[in-house]
């Protein structure tokens, strides 16, 4: 029996809880400044008694009082919050005004996180996220604890150490074709292996850290930086250069200020997608411990994951437009925990090409060897037609609207024409690249499938994670024998592109059984 | 497993006289809320009365045809191994959930299908929800029992194994 373990988060926890309320107060004050600036003179020529009567002293009273109030709140909440860690459970208790327990089942929890955002490396502490295999809090992280660094490294794993217990026996990984198998031997190495290990390929205890260089990571935030923001900032510089060449500068400060500040703003806006990106996959590794994935990343917030590969839903392969281009492919992990909350990334590869990156996915997830993402299945023949029909509808909307506009605007006839025409051509070459995407393969273990507009995405699952699969037959599909849909799982849904009644149906027979026929 | 030609199991008539209750229902709240807007948005005669005319007009006919369309398309199947429900109108939408899968079981009944003494079960897994709508209520009531018994029967194997 695992001995009883109980204490509280750490007393940081009480500022990190105020300091979203003190950012709302220095926005108001920020917002008033003008005031606060005229009540400090006030007070310079007509002392104290003006301020009382212009109401500046109750305010400001009422923000202290205010403040008081919820740092006693935080400090409460604090104090009445402990942690018990006992045998299989995990238990929150709260004894505030609403008092609650949260007891959740080690073997439950699908991914161990460990976080550090600036002031957290000031106190010197760690924000520990754990999260359940549960469709109710599938986009919310379960539990959040902050400890000091010794104490949150010992919690996470203790954890983990409980979880593989649990597990019943050390997993023997599948052989991948170099013929090694990883086995954890020295969990306190690895970690340190990890932490200091410089190169891409060196070994420790037996162990393939996977890292990535500076370019590596720059390269990454540019192949997979949205096409749109690419789009916008070039033409934005483009309308730029073009009016200064005919008109001059002064007459673009002078006329469109508000167009050059736009395209300003996205070009800025495309080169800070890039800076985000690197910073946030800043000195990116990943290894494979027994059972779990451990990923490391980040500059100004440190991220360190923990994922149990058998709490894995999928894996998602992702080629955003400028990837495709290049032939480069980023793989994911589809699973509850990673990614409820802003900046959180379940990326396990940055992006590489497709031979590399089988040997990546070959070393990290063997029990996925079995898809094979080249040679896709093209949906089914008919498809088009039926896009094509789906696509009157918008071809009807747009006669409307060009009539609507034309009816009851002012506007020139480029407008009423254009907008409408162009909305209508946009939309249909996204039917035409959905269909150029769309794509499937229905293997032994499970399938893989592609869609996607611009950026491709390619979701490999087992038969075993599908839960629910919906088949939706629209009326001319129906009659050429094909259908569209869903596949739902855990923390996922995938769509299904355009197959035949029998595949749906054949689908449906390895959902049931779990796996192969 | 369910077989391809596997006989589907029809609703009660009753259903149909339901679904023709919730769409009159529905509709006359649209086709209220159009008119309204209609009276006190626009202003030219002829497109407010044609707006209201043709709202009016495809209410009727979607109470009048859909309703028997839907029923007679509704079907469900239950067997050791899956639960599997079609359903629709134009677009027909078929669902497929193992037995292995479920975790969850509800029953619930709307004021409307009260009336008729129907009811509807909801199957939960982990992707979510499927439902099996207008059954009669000692129909729902077996189908209920006889799913709890194969849920329990699911997670004691699993816990053995």
């Amino acid at each position: 029996m695992m001995e009883k373990l109980r204490f509280r988060c750490h007393f940081s926890y009480i500022f990190e809880g105020l300091w979203q309320f003190w950012t709302v107060i220095a926005l108001i004050i920020i917002q008033q400044a003008d005031s606060i600036v005229q009540i400090v003179r006030d007070i310079g020529t007509e002392g104290f008694t003006a301020i009382i009567h212009s109401g500046g002293l109750w305010i400001l009273a009422a923000v202290i009082l205010l403040s008081v109030a919820v740092f006693v709140f935080q400090f409460l909440r604090w104090r009445k919050t402990w942690i018990t860690l006992e045998d299989n459970l995990i238990i929150i208790e709260r004894n505030t005004l609403k008092k609650y327990k949260n007891t959740i089942a080690i073997e439950n929890i699908s991914a161990v996180n460990m976080e550090r955002n600036l002031f957290e490396r000031l106190a010197g502490t760690y924000k520990i996220k754990l999260d359940t295999g549960s469709m109710t809090t599938a986009d919310e992280t379960d539990v959040t604890l902050i400890l000091k660094e010794n104490k949150a490294k010992q919690f996470k794993k203790t954890v983990i150490d409980r979880m593989e217990e649990l597990k019943n026996s050390a997993v023997k990984l599948k052989k991948p074709d170099g013929g090694r198998v990883i086995t954890s031997d020295d969990p306190e190495a690895a970690n340190a292996a990890f932490s200091m290990s410089k190169k891409p390929d060196e070994r420790q205890t037996g162990r393939k850290i996977f890292r990535c260089t500076g370019k590596d990571m720059f390269m990454h935030a540019v192949y997979t930086l949205p096409l749109t923001s690419l789009l916008i900032a070039v033409c934005g510089i483009a309308a730029g250069i073009w009016y200064v060449s005919r008109n001059g500068f002064d007459a673009l400060i002078e006329n469109a200020l508000g167009g050059f500040l736009a395209a300003l703003l996205m070009v800025l806006s495309a080169i800070y997608n890039i800076i985000r990106r690197f910073v946030n996959y800043y000195d990116f590794a990943v290894y494979r411990d027994k059972g779990d994935i451990h990923i490391s990343c980040g500059l100004i917030k440190l991220r360190n994951y923990t994922i149990p590969a058998d709490k894995i839903t999928a894996i998602k392969i992702e080629q955003p437009a400028i990837s495709r281009i290049f032939g480069r492919y980023s793989a994911k992990v589809v699973t509850v925990g990673i990614g409820d909350e802003k900046g959180e990334n379940s990326n396990i590869t940055m992006s590489l090409p497709i031979e590399k990156l089988q040997i990546y996915l070959s070393e990290l997830l063997p029990e996925y060897n079995w898809a094979d993402i080249q040679e896709i299945k093209k949906e089914a023949s008919g498809s088009v037609y039926v896009r094509l029909l789906k696509s009157v509808k918008w071809h009807i909307l747009t006669v409307a609207a060009i009539i609507s506009l034309s009816e009851m605007t002012e506007w020139p006839w480029w407008i009423t024409v254009g907008a409408p025409v162009i909305c209508d051509i946009f939309i249909n070459i996204l039917y035409l690249l959905s269909h150029i995407t769309a794509g499937y393969k229905i293997l032994d273990k499970g399938m893989v499938i592609s869609e996607g507009y611009f950026t491709r995405t390619i979701d490999i699952f087992t038969y075993e994670k599908m839960q629910i699969l919906f088949m939706n037959y629209h009326p001319a599909a129906r009659r050429l024998g094909i259908g569209r849909g869903t596949i739902r799982q855990l923390a996922s849904v995938v769509t299904v592109p355009y197959i035949k009644k029998e595949e749906a149906f054949e689908i449906s027979k390895r959902i049931i059984q779990g796996g192969a026929k | 497993m369910i077989p391809e030609d596997a006989k589907y199991i029809r609703l009660d008539p009753d259903a149909e006289k339901c679904m023709r209750v919730n769409s009159v229902i529905r509709w006359v709240i649209l086709a209220a809320a159009v008119t309204a807007a209609s009276l006190f948005f626009i202003d030219h005669t002829a497109v407010k009365t044609a707006v209201i005319a043709a709202v009016w007009i495809i209410a009727v006919i979607y109470v009048i045809i859909v309703p028997h369309m839907r029923y007679e398309r509704y079907r469900y199947y239950i067997d050791e191994e899956a639960i599997k429900v079609t359903e629709g109108f134009l677009w027909i939408e078929e669902q497929m959930v193992p037995m292995e899968r479920l975790h969850k079981l509800s029953t619930s009944q709307g004021p409307v299908e009260r009336i008729f003494g129907l009811s509807e079960i909801c199957v939960t897994t982990a992707g979510g929800d499927v439902t099996i709508k207008y059954l009669k209520e000692d129909t729902a009531e077996k189908i209920s029992e006889s799913l709890k018994k194969r849920i329990n029967l699911i997670v004691r194997n699993q816990r053995e194994n």
